[in-house]
Order: C-alpha cells, then structure tokens, then sequence
C-alpha cells in the first residue's frame, strides 16, 4: 500500500489530511510527474530548497517515511510500515472525541481551559469546534460545559 | 547527485528537531510549503492550518 493508497483509504474522512511533500524536486521528477496518474487524494507539496520537513521529523535519517502527528500537534509515529500507519491512525480514531483536548479520554475543566486559551490567543482546533461551525468560540465553551455538567 | 550528498552530509551533522511524543512548536517550525500539483497548485500551506485533524505526511524525494 502506497501513501496514495492511505490517503484514498481516508478519503472520505475530513478529521484527517494527507501530505506527500518532495525534496529534491526535478532530481529527477518534477511535482507534476511525481503525481500524474494519482487520484490526488492527498495534497502534494515542495517545501523549497532546503529540508524543513525532512529536518523537523526524520528522526535517523529516514526518507520514503511516513510521519504521524496527531490533533493535538504531537509527533506520533515515523516509519515505513502502511499497515502501521493505519493501525495507530484507525486507534486514534477510535478514541477521536470532540472536546478531549487533551487527548486524555477524559471531558473535564482542563479542557475548557484548552478552548479557552484557542479563543483567546485567536487560532482553530477542530476538536475543540464543538459544534463543527468552523469557529471556536465562546458557544463552544458553553456546550463542553454543558457535556461535563451532563456527566 | 550533489544535492544527494548535501542531505546526507547535513541530516548526519543535524538530526531531527522532534522525536516521536513530542509536541511540535509550531512558533518555531512551521514552515510554508507549496502545493505543486493539482487545482490548488501554486497555494502555500502551513502544518498549522491543520491543527485539530491528524496529519500523515509522507517525506518523499524525487529520486
């Protein structure tokens, strides 16, 4: 299974996006060479002349690698196995819970603190879009509230 | 092939910024990258702007 074949497997999932970004591009296939034929199920791109990416996550050196970060910006698995991909991506679905942003499979005060801090340094988190509305605001604080009250 | 070598020589003297449990800065290392294929082809993304989703990004070169 080729990463094309792991983005085509997510495809119909909006919780995750699939990267294939070159280095050494035109060495000797050009982005649009690299991609044709493919579905283009995941999003190709070129991080310049240097190795930004390469140099952030390929820990021992690794290229053809497959890196996994999760919603909550941690670095979760690097490595060369699909079927270990999609293991640890099917778990962490599993456990994927709107509010926990903490990832700690508990809703509670510390993950308003989390919302709280999204809304007021101004940026997006999916998880802690509590009604999907694609802005995380104060009436999503209300509804985590209302789930830990609930509970 | 020379640009071969130079990501050797440089990913020996430098390894990776993150191991695998950290949490990425992304104040620190969040770096463009440009879409070069497909009907969005030209945009410039960032790994922040996914912040909330699960992002499997290969690291892939040409050759």
């Amino acid at each position: 299974m080729n990463l094309e074949d792991i983005s085509a497997y997510y495809s119909n999932d909006d919780r995750i996006v699939v990267i294939e970004n070159l280095d050494d591009i035109g060495q000797p296939y050009s982005c649009e060479q690299w991609s044709d034929g493919l579905e283009n199920h995941q999003i190709f791109t070129d991080d310049g002349l240097d190795y930004p990416i390469y140099d952030m996550l390929s820990i021992e050196n690794y290229y053809a690698g497959r890196a996994i970060i999760d919603y909550n910006k941690v670095f979760r698995y690097l490595g060369i196995e699909n079927s270990e991909v999609i293991s640890l991506v099917d778990s962490m679905l599993l456990d994927w819970s709107l509010g926990d942003l903490n990832g700690d499979q508990i809703i509670n005060i510390l993950d308003i603190i989390e919302v709280i801090n999204i809304i007021l340094n101004p940026s997006y988190n999916n998880v802690a879009d509590m009604n999907q509305d694609g802005i995380v605001n104060i009436q999503d604080v209300i509804i985590l509230i209302g789930i830990i009250l609930e509970e | 092939m020379k640009y071969l070598l130079s990501a050797i020589i440089l990913s020996i003297s430098f390894p990776s910024y993150y191991t695998i449990g950290d949490t990425l800065n992304y104040e620190i290392h969040n770096p463009p990258m440009e879409i070069c294929a497909g009907d969005d082809s030209g945009d410039t993304i960032f790994l922040s702007d996914y912040i909330g989703k699960i992002i499997i990004i290969g690291i892939t070169a040409s050759w």
